[in-house]
C-alpha cells in the first residue's frame, strides 16, 4: 500500500476552528480517527480561534502520537471567510512551518466543500435520482457573498469563486441547475441569507449541521490532492486568498478617499 | 527553523536569551535580548509609507502587512542575533492594548512559535513593553519609578511599583498627545505622521506667537486632554482662512506644540511633587520628540529629579522593548498559556492578570 502523506491541516476561516490530521496508524483509543487514517479535531465554540488553535495543532499529534518530524507539510485554509480568521490560521501555519521547516499547502476554502465528508445524495430532501451542485456560501456582508459552485471530489469550480451580490451568484446558479442537478447549500451564508435561498425557486437543500461550516478534514482531503500535484509553498510565500480589498484600499481605488498630502 | 545563515549558536555563551514580538499597530517588530539588557538583534518592519497615503494608519492594511512580514522579520531577529531558536529562553509577546487584528498577528504567530518549539511564552503590555525599554540603556534604573508615557495611542502618568507592577496617576481623557499631533499635521497639510513633521517645522516657528488653550482639567488633575488644544488649532485656522489671512504653519506648529509640552512637562513635575520620586522615566514614540525631550529634562535638571529616557530607537514600537518587559516578567514567573487571548483594550493597572490565564 502506498504511504500517505502525513499532513496537517488548519481550519480558521468559518465559525468553528478545526485541525485534522492524515497518515495517522491505525485507530487512536478514544477519538474518531477513520479507517483512512485520518484525525480531525474541531472545537465547537464559534470564534475562539486565537485561543484554540495552537492547543489543538499539538493535542491532535500527541492524540495520534505522532512526532513533527513526522510531517510531510502543512495545509491551511487560505480563504475566502473571515478576514480575521483566514489570518489567524495563516499566521499560526506559518509559524508552525518556519519552525518545524516544513512545506504549506495553501488550500481554496470554498473548493474544500466538494471534499466534504458527506453524501449529498443521503441528506434529508435530497431528490431522487439527480445529482448534487455544492455550493459554498460565506457571508461577506455587503449583501455579498463569497462563493462558489463545484461538483463533488472536483476543485475545478463550475462557476468561479468571487464576492457575488446573492441574486446574481443565484442567477448564475440557475444556470448552472439542469434538470438533473439539486444545489446543496453550505457555509454560514446559510443562515445570513436563508429566507433568499428557500424563496430561489432553485431546487436545493441545505447541508446537514454537523459539515455545514468549514472543516480540517475537507481541507486535508484537498490538500493530499494538491500535495501530489507539488502544490506546495513555504511560510514567506503562503499568501491568504481574502477575495476583497480592505475598505480603505477600495476606496482609494474608487476615487472615493482624498488622497493625503 | 530559519538556519539558512548557517550560524552556529555562538551568541548563547550561557546567557538568558528572550525574543520579543509587537504588532500592536503598524510596525513587525521582533527582538532578541541577552540577560534582559543587551540587545542582539532589533528588527522593525515599519508600514509607515503603506499607510501614509490614508492619512493614517488603517487596522485592516496594518493586519494584513503584519500577516505577510512577520516570518522575515522573525528570520531576520535571529539571524541578526546569530543565535537559534532553540537559544531562547522565552518569548514575550504584545497581547494588547493595541489594534486588536494587529495585536492578532503577533500573538498568533508567537503562540504558534511557542507550541512548535515548546518555548514559554509571555503576555506583555505594550505599555510596560515602552516603560521598561528604559532598562536597555540605564542599568541603575529600577522600580519603583515614575513613567511618562507619550505615544500615538496613549498617554499615561504612571507609578512603575514593580516590574509587573503599575499604578496609573493620570491618562488621557480624549486624544492621546500623537493623536493630537497627527490631526493637527493633517490640517496643516504637513502628512502623516505628524509628530516628526510637526517637530521639525517647529524649530523655525514662534512657540508663543498663537497662545493656544492649555488644558490642565480640575486642579491636582494628573490626567490629560489634548482635544481642546487640537480644536483650538483648527478653530484658528478656520478663522485665519475666513479672513483670508495667509497661515505661518511654522508658527501654528511651534505654538501648538508649546501648549502641549508645557502641559505634559508641568504635570509630570506634579507627579515626582505628589509621589516623591526621585527620577522621571519617559517613554513611547512621542518621547523621540525633540522639544518635550528637552523640556522634560531641564525640568528634571532644575530640581536635581533623575530622567530616563531611550534611544529614539527603542521609543517606537520595538520588540526589544517587549523583551526588556518579558524578562523580568518571566522571572517574576508570570508566564501566560498557549491560550493567550488579546486584550486591544487592556488597562495596565488592573488588566495584566488576564495575560496569565
Amino acid at each position: 500500500m502506498q504511504h500517505q502523506p502525513v499532513i496537517l491541516a488548519i481550519e480558521t476561516t468559518g465559525p468553528l476552528a478545526s485541525v485534522a490530521l492524515s497518515g495517522v496508524r491505525g485507530p487512536v483509543e478514544g477519538s474518531a480517527a477513520t479507517e483512512d487514517g485520518f484525525l480531525e479535531l474541531v472545537n465547537q465554540t464559534h470564534y475562539s480561534h486565537l485561543e484554540e488553535i495552537a492547543p489543538m495543532v499539538k493535542e491532535i499529534l500527541q492524540t495520534a502520537g505522532m512526532q513533527p518530524e513526522e510531517l510531510d507539510a502543512i495545509a491551511v485554509s487560505r480563504g475566502p471567510g473571515s478576514f480575521t480568521g483566514i489570518r489567524i490560521g495563516m499566521a499560526t501555519a506559518k509559524a508552525f512551518a518556519q519552525v518545524w521547516n516544513k512545506p504549506i499547502v495553501c488550500v481554496p476554502t470554498l473548493a474544500s466543500f466538494a471534499y466534504m465528508d458527506v453524501d449529498p445524495q443521503a441528506i434529508e430532501g435530497f431528490p431522487e435520482g439527480v445529482d448534487p451542485l455544492i455550493c459554498p456560501l460565506f457571508d461577506a456582508r455587503r449583501s455579498q457573498v463569497y462563493a462558489g459552485v463545484y461538483l463533488p471530489g472536483c476543485k475545478d469550480a463550475l462557476l468561479a469563486d468571487g464576492a457575488y451580490d446573492v441574486p446574481d451568484y443565484l442567477e448564475k446558479l440557475g444556470a448552472l441547475l439542469t434538470p438533473d442537478k439539486t444545489a446543496v447549500f453550505f457555509g454560514d451564508g446559510c443562515d445570513a441569507y436563508r429566507e433568499t435561498l428557500e424563496n430561489s425557486g432553485l431546487p436545493h437543500v441545505f447541508a446537514p449541521q454537523n459539515v455545514k461550516f468549514q472543516l480540517a478534514h475537507a481541507d486535508l482531503n484537498l490538500a493530499l490532492e494538491l500535495y501530489e500535484e507539488g502544490q506546495l509553498t513555504d511560510c514567506y510565500n503562503a499568501q491568504p486568498e481574502y477575495l476583497r480589498l480592505a475598505e480603505a484600499e477600495r476606496k482609494l481605488k474608487a476615487g472615493a478617499l482624498r488622497k493625503m498630502p | 527553523m530559519p538556519s539558512s545563515c548557517g550560524c552556529i549558536s555562538n551568541m548563547k555563551n550561557g546567557k538568558h536569551l528572550t525574543m520579543g514580538i509587537e504588532s500592536s499597530c503598524d510596525e513587525t517588530a521582533i527582538a532578541v535580548l541577552a540577560d534582559g539588557r543587551e540587545v542582539l538583534s532589533n528588527v522593525i518592519s515599519s508600514q509607515i509609507e503603506v499607510h501614509k497615503v490614508y492619512g493614517g494608519v488603517v487596522p485592516e492594511i496594518a493586519s494584513r502587512h503584519h500577516l505577510n512580514n512577520i516570518p522575515f522579520v522573525f528570520e531576520h531577529a535571529l539571524e541578526e542575533a546569530g543565535v537559534t531558536l532553540d537559544d531562547i529562553d522565552e518569548i514575550g509577546v504584545t497581547a494588547g492594548p493595541g489594534l486588536a487584528g494587529a495585536l492578532l498577528m503577533g500573538t498568533a504567530f508567537a503562540k504558534a512559535v511557542c507550541a512548535a518549539a515548546d518555548k514559554p511564552l509571555v503576555g506583555v503590555h505594550h505599555i510596560q513593553g515602552h516603560i521598561m525599554a528604559n532598562l536597555l540603556e540605564h542599568p541603575d534604573l529600577k522600580p519603583p519609578f515614575l513613567a511618562l508615557v507619550v505615544s500615538g495611542g496613549h498617554t499615561h502618568l504612571a507609578e512603575v511599583q514593580g516590574y509587573n507592577e503599575f499604578r496609573i496617576l493620570g491618562a488621557t481623557r480624549d486624544d492621546a498627545v500623537g493623536e493630537a499631533y497627527d490631526k493637527v499635521a493633517r490640517v496643516l497639510g504637513l502628512g502623516y505622521p505628524g509628530g516628526p513633521k510637526i517637530d521639525k517645522i517647529a524649530k523655525e516657528g514662534d512657540p508663543h506667537a498663537i497662545e493656544f488653550k492649555r488644558v490642565y482639567l480640575e486642579q491636582g488633575s494628573l490626567d490629560f486632554s489634548f482635544s481642546g488644544t487640537k480644536t483650538a488649532v483648527i478653530n484658528y485656522l478656520h478663522k485665519e482662512e475666513q479672513g483670508g489671512r495667509p497661515v505661518n504653519a511654522a508658527d501654528v506648529a511651534a505654538s501648538f506644540q508649546e501648549a502641549v509640552v508645557e502641559v505634559i512637562v508641568n504635570k509630570a513635575m506634579m507627579a515626582l511633587d505628589l509621589t516623591g520620586y526621585s527620577g522621571l522615566a519617559v517613554a513611547g514614540g512621542v518621547a523621540s520628540n525633540s522639544c518635550l525631550r528637552e523640556r522634560l529634562q531641564k525640568a528634571c535638571e532644575k530640581r536635581g529629579a533623575k530622567f530616563y529616557i531611550p534611544s529614539p530607537i527603542f521609543c517606537t514600537d520595538n520588540g526589544a522593548m517587549i523583551a526588556a518587559a518579558a524578562y523580568h516578567k518571566a522571572r517574576e514567573g508570570h508566564f501566560a498559556t498557549l491560550h493567550l487571548d488579546v486584550w486591544p483594550g487592556l488597562n495596565l493597572e488592573s488588566g495584566l492578570g488576564k495575560l496569565e490565564q
